[in-house]
């Protein structure tokens, strides 16, 4: 079965991220893959004796953010699994796309500029280098396009 | 005949004691008058607010604290000591160590070069001698963080701004003394006419060792105060003593031996907070921390009190030509020294880039307090060096900078953060903070209500009927929560982190309970602490970068 795709780090647009996955699944009847990056430019730039902490601190926060993603979806009615890899967050998006032929991807955007993995238009331009090297097709779920948000 | 005479001298010694006593419980007084006041004033520091009070005290009681000649010795070696232990205390030195290079440059490089800049435009604006410059420039070099940081923790700005500023305060206080008794043994030796002894050579190697000496002495001390006494001594009582003693005691050793005092107690207090109050037991570290808190807090209060009471409005405004002068300087060369530092810095540390917000927050509120006033009042002991009419210049100088920079820079910086977006705790945070007090505030209510059922104390109906609200109340108060949760889910993360965070701390307080019964031995408790530290630091440094509050 092909699988949504939904990547999310727990930042502003999660839940319109989350929320735009389940709803495609929903229609679809298609499960929902959460997938959290363990993003090691992050690690490589704190200093060398916290490498290992940086990153289970990560894998921790990942695993707890991926958990709340899995239970919403449960509560939904929606079949979800999670996924954590380890890695540049864009090769990593890449390889699970080509490896689980997914039907779709969807990124959250952030509220403002405050996004350290993603700022500006740079969510547009990973979504549309993703779609290229994948052939699968890329949505942005914004904040603001969800009821209830400023 | 000697019996009366040291008799007289004995009940004068008793009077000034019962006056300074008595002076102490006035000045106390009012600080907690004021700081009661300054929390209704959301914009004034509270350091500020005690300046104004005694500055208006002046007024009605001018001889209210009259330290005479004293008041930079008294600042220096019983105030200013606590303070700075105090301070270092909370320091973490992983933090520290990622930011060394910005403060160590900021701290030394930065001091010089500001002390320099001043000294010049001092020199060919006012005509003032050199010497007497580069003094004026040293003094005023230190930077006094306390009303910054007051602010900044009230806001919720980034540790990592405070963390910088607090750190180049604490070390450019040593190096600022360090300057300035260089500045004033040249000065010395210019008015004894023995100027040719001096060697910049020389000079540069004095204060090496002054510096680093400082710092060994510090070190030394917090290694045999935490290894020998906080490790092995279990009461809170003598072991928060055995830290006073070495916070006086760092200064007092580095001193008699020609070594810079301030570095030494920077040295101690960071040692014992990173070390030392690990060996010790939680109970400990509660009093530590407040015992320390009120006596910064009494240090802090006396000196911004005395910064107003010794001020003389009168010489300040036959001076304030001359102020606006020095204060035009002294912004300049701290415009100088932060821009261009921390844009040497960023070149020479790419990916730790001072940020260019903070830059400007470290401008602006580069304020000057306690060290450079004391060093102003030390002048004041030797006024034969430059003459009393220099030396008076250069304290009506120190004064109209230092109360320029409290009255104006403390008191704009609140704007200055929340324009340049630093304030880190929007309204959405603020809700849920509000929101999740709320929830522990009524769930408490609901037990206290079920405990005097349970007593026996409340009528079935009445607790029936007072439950189903309570319940009601706490069933709204939750969904509220979650409803706001819900609508901004960046919020969840931060609740994970700070959950995350606390859980940390409760393993550490697990492990250190565990060695402490015997359970595990030290070693590997050791081992755990600095597993559960790195990751505790992982986790400060995954908040800084997914914006704690935020």
């Amino acid at each position: 079965m092909h699988e949504v795709v939904c990547a999310t780090r727990g930042g502003q647009g999660s839940r319109a991220v989350r929320q735009l996955a389940l709803e495609h699944a929903g229609k679809t009847g298609r499960s929902v893959l959460f997938f959290f990056a363990l993003d090691t430019t992050i690690v490589q730039e704190s200093e060398e004796t916290l490498h290992v902490a940086v990153r289970d601190e990560l894998e921790w926060q990942g695993r707890v953010l991926l958990e709340i993603a899995r239970r919403q979806a449960e509560e939904a009615g929606v079949g979800a699994k999670i996924v954590i890899r380890e890695g540049r967050f864009r090769d990593e998006l890449i390889d699970l796309l080509k490896e689980t032929e997914a039907s779709v991807c969807l990124l959250g955007a952030p509220r403002g500029t405050t996004a350290t993995i993603f700022g500006d238009d740079a969510i547009e331009r990973l979504a549309a280098e993703v779609q290229r090297a994948t052939g699968v097709p890329v949505e942005i779920a914004r904040p603001e396009d969800l009821a209830g948000e400023e | 005949m000697f019996e009366t005479f040291a008799r007289i001298l004995m009940q004068e010694e008793a009077e000034i004691f019962l006056r300074f006593e008595i002076a102490v419980v006035i000045l106390l007084s009012i600080a907690a008058l004021v700081a009661i006041l300054a929390r209704r004033l959301r914009h004034m520091p509270y350091t500020v607010a005690l300046v104004l009070a005694g500055l208006a005290l002046t007024f009605f009681s001018p001889d209210l604290l009259s330290l005479g000649e004293n008041t930079g010795e008294i600042i220096l070696l019983i105030l200013v000591p606590p303070l700075v232990f105090e301070a270092t205390l909370h320091i973490k030195w992983q933090a520290l160590r990622r930011d060394l290079g910005p403060i160590l440059l900021l701290a030394t490089a930065g001091s010089l070069l500001g002390a320099v800049i001043v000294a010049g435009l001092i020199t060919w604006t006012l005509g003032v001698p050199l010497v007497a410059a580069f003094t004026f420039g040293s003094l005023i070099a230190a930077t006094d963080p306390v009303a910054v940081i007051s602010f900044f923790r009230s806001l919720g700005v980034s540790r990592r701004l405070a963390l910088l500023v607090e750190g180049e305060s604490l070390f450019n206080d040593g190096v600022a003394i360090v300057l300035f008794t260089v500045a004033l043994g040249t000065a010395e030796a210019v008015h004894l006419g023995v100027a040719d002894a001096f060697r910049l050579d020389a000079a540069v190697v004095d204060f090496v060792r002054v510096a680093f000496g400082g710092l060994f002495v510090g070190v030394a001390l917090g290694y045999l105060v935490s290894y020998v006494i906080l490790k092995n001594v279990d009461d809170h009582l003598v072991e928060t003593g055995t830290t006073v003693a070495l916070a006086f005691g760092a200064f007092v050793v580095a001193e008699q031996f020609h070594l810079s005092g301030i570095l030494a107690v920077v040295a101690a207090g960071i040692f014992v907070g990173n070390v030392g109050s690990q060996n010790t037991s939680p109970t400990t570290k509660l009093t530590l921390d407040n015992f320390w808190e009120f006596l910064a807090f009494t240090a802090n209060s006396i000196v911004f009190l005395l910064i107003g009471l010794q001020t003389e409005i009168d010489d300040l405004i036959a001076g304030i030509d001359r102020i606006v002068v020095a204060i035009a300087a002294v912004l300049l060369s701290r415009a100088v020294v932060v821009y261009g530092l921390t844009a040497l810095h960023g070149r020479l540390q790419p990916g730790r880039e001072v940020p260019r917000p903070f830059r400007h927050v470290m401008f602006w509120g580069g304020l000057r307090g306690a060290i450079s006033l004391a060093l102003a009042f030390k002048l004041t002991e030797q006024p034969d060096i430059f003459g009393p009419r220099l030396t008076a210049d250069i304290l009506v100088l120190t004064f109209g900078v230092v109360l320029f920079t409290l009255l104006a820079q403390a008191t704009t910086l609140t704007p200055l953060l929340s324009r340049l977006g630093l304030t880190q705790q929007p309204a959405r945070y603020e809700t849920m903070q509000r929101q999740q007090a709320l929830l522990l505030a009524r769930q408490a209510g609901k037990s206290e209500l079920d405990r005097l059922y349970e007593q026996g104390l409340l009528a079935d109906e009445v607790w029936r009927a007072m439950s189903s609200v309570a319940a009601a109340d706490i069933n709204d108060t939750s969904r509220q929560l979650l409803h706001h949760l819900h609508t901004y889910s960046e919020l969840k993360q931060e609740m994970v982190l700070e959950a995350r965070a606390e859980m940390l701390k409760a393993e550490r307080t697990a492990v250190g309970e565990a060695a402490r019964r015997g359970v595990v031995s030290d070693e590997i408790a050791e081992e755990l602490f600095r597993e559960i530290d790195n990751r505790a630091a992982a986790l400060a440094l995954l908040r800084e970068r997914f914006g704690g509050g935020a």
